[in-house]
């Protein structure tokens, strides 16, 4: 649900740099399934989601779908038990007022 | 391998992946958080060091590439505070469960407390002893069901935080396995903290929920658990947990500054050059020489002894020598004895078989021995006639020489009781003459306490000039 952005609550934002991160996923490690889930749960950006391939031991991995949205938090590497899942900084993107002013409205 | 690539592959063991803990299990995120705190605080992996106990908690450190040991079941504290002692540079973490910690290590986590030195406990309580099925375990809330309990927990859970408050610690605090950057915090601190420091980490586990109906405690922790930065007495109570959880510091002091030892004076004054007895070492020529000394406790015989053994180890140092002692229980009035070695080889057996020099301060031991006093055919008693019944001696065979002085009558008439030890020395070396009188006299300087030194050596005089009137 996307609201109209009203000018006058966020006149002074201003624009700016944040990271921009390749996810990887060691699939063969990967606990995942209805018990564990954190990095889907806890990704701030909904970059992951359940997958439905079974690795060899049986859990189902998540898979990546929206590469370009990862900010870097390294929460999900943080949360993961296993250490399946890592980061990388791969760049910075540049983050106008307008799309900042978005996410506050609808978060 | 992808994973060489993943921050943290310096510090985790990579052969030991992937690890063995069940779906769903957050004590692998604790791994995680240590190995941030680590990269946070800049330390050199080399210098840290990991020991752990036995348990679920206890795997992490199989998987993380330091310095680790992984110790006998509620001997991590111990064993690191060896590793402690032995490397001061070192920055020393014991990783374990409540059943490790609280439950069978209990006695070591409060003597940690008392000890004051620099570790890091971090205790990860997840209600029982989950590794062999969920037996319960010190920290088992009340009414929880446990394969042990299986109508609910009877007994009144122990409350880590509070008991670590009690035993000192200087650094305590409670986290989750839900709250991970406020762990990562907590862990930093207690890092830095110089005293023994101790983090309660609450994790969840899988048997814990299925048993008790709980969909998930990692959410239950979330939900309900509430950083504060100030923390009261109220606080620390966590018996209902499931309502109510308070995270935080609850003491970050510097370590406590210990009063001084008034209990324990420094009495040793050093001797003056006035006893300064100078003595020659010469070559004794004894071969193999097997010296005991007998009586009841309290006479001195373990002190003479040592006397005898310093004084034929200055007049001959290339001797060698053993000193082996025997008593019972009781300090004082039970039957003593000393034995002696001196051999010019090697001491292969330390025990005197049949001594060449007896000296008999009381009749206690032969007498226990039934009346039988062991000696070598050729040997040399000298006896203390004020104390030794001398029918024992009777059935001796003729080559034995006997020496007798009233030692502690002399001592007890002249000085005091205490040195009848000494006295016996002297008249040990005026008719033995194995060993010279001033190779003695140091000797007795030596052992004596400070202070006492005139009177044992006076008492050794009046042995030395001793004749039977």
């Amino acid at each position: 649900m996307k609201h109209e952005v009203s000018p006058v609550r966020y006149w002074n934002i201003q624009e700016c740099t944040i990271p921009v991160g390749k996810v990887t996923i060691i699939a063969n490690f990967c606990k995942g399934g209805e018990d564990c889930d954190d990095c889907i749960r806890f990704c701030p950006e909904k970059v992951l989601e359940r997958g439905t391939v079974p690795n060899e031991r049986g859990f189902f991995p998540p898979i990546l779908v929206d590469d370009g949205k990862c900010t870097v938090c390294g929460r999900c590497q943080l949360y993961c038990s296993e250490n399946a899942i890592f980061v990388e900084k791969t760049g910075e993107r540049v983050v106008t007022p307008d799309e900042i002013a978005h996410r506050e409205e609808n978060s | 391998m992808e994973i060489d690539q993943h921050p943290y592959a310096d510090i985790l063991r990579k052969e030991m992946m992937p690890n063995i803990w069940c779906p769903g299990c957050r004590i692998g995120r604790i791994k995680n958080t240590f190995i941030e705190t680590i990269q946070q605080l800049g330390y050199d992996p080399d210098k840290c060091t990991v020991v752990s106990g036995i348990g679920c908690s206890s795997r992490i450190a199989g998987y993380l590439n330091l310095d680790t040991i992984h110790a006998t079941h509620g001997r991590a504290i111990p064993t690191a505070l060896g590793v402690k002692l032995a490397n001061p540079e070192l920055k020393v973490s014991v990783m374990g469960g409540d059943g490790d910690i609280l439950g069978i290590g209990g006695n070591h986590f409060l003597a940690l407390g008392r000890h004051g030195q620099d570790l890091n406990v971090f205790c990860m309580n997840n209600f029982g002893y989950s590794m062999t099925g969920f037996q319960h375990g010190p920290t088992t809330p009340f009414g929880a069901r446990t394969i042990t309990t299986s109508s609910g927990n009877p007994y009144a859970p122990v409350n880590p935080v509070a008991v670590a408050m009690a035993a000192g610690y200087t650094f305590v605090a409670r986290s989750t396995s839900a709250h991970p950057y406020h762990l990562i915090d907590c862990m930093v601190s207690a890092m830095k903290n110089r005293g023994p420091s101790f983090i309660e980490i609450l994790v969840p586990c899988m048997l814990y929920e299925r048993r008790n109906k709980i969909k998930s405690l990692e959410a239950l922790f979330l939900d309900k658990a509430k950083i504060k930065e100030t923390l009261s007495a109220e606080d620390i109570d966590q018996s209902d947990f499931m309502k109510r959880i308070s995270l935080g510091i609850f003491r970050d002091d510097p370590v406590r500054q210990r009063p001084q030892l008034s209990l324990v004076k420094s009495t040793k004054k050093v001797a003056a050059g006035k006893f300064d007895i100078k003595y020659k070492s010469r070559a004794s020529g004894i071969k193999y020489m097997q010296i005991r000394m007998e009586g009841t406790g309290g006479q001195g015989i373990v002190q003479g002894g040592k006397v005898m053994i310093k004084a034929a180890m200055n007049m001959d140092p290339k001797l060698n020598s053993t000193l082996t002692k025997r008593y019972g229980p009781e300090m004082k009035g039970g039957s003593c004895l000393t034995d002696v070695l001196l051999s010019s080889q090697h001491v292969d057996y330390p025990f005197v078989d049949v001594p060449d020099l007896l000296l008999m301060m009381s009749g206690l031991v032969a007498k226990e021995r039934g009346g039988k006093v062991i000696i070598n055919d050729k040997g040399t008693i000298v006896v203390d006639e004020s104390m030794v019944d001398l029918s024992l001696l009777e059935n001796l065979p003729k080559t034995v020489k006997v020496f007798k002085i009233p030692a502690t009558q002399i001592a007890r008439e002249n000085f005091r009781v205490v040195v009848a030890n000494n006295v016996l020395m002297g008249f040990v070396c005026k008719t033995t003459s194995i060993i010279d009188k001033n190779c003695f006299k140091a000797a007795i300087v030596k052992s004596a306490p400070p202070g006492t030194e005139e009177l044992n050596l006076s008492a050794f005089e009046s042995g030395y000039k001793y004749k039977k009137s």
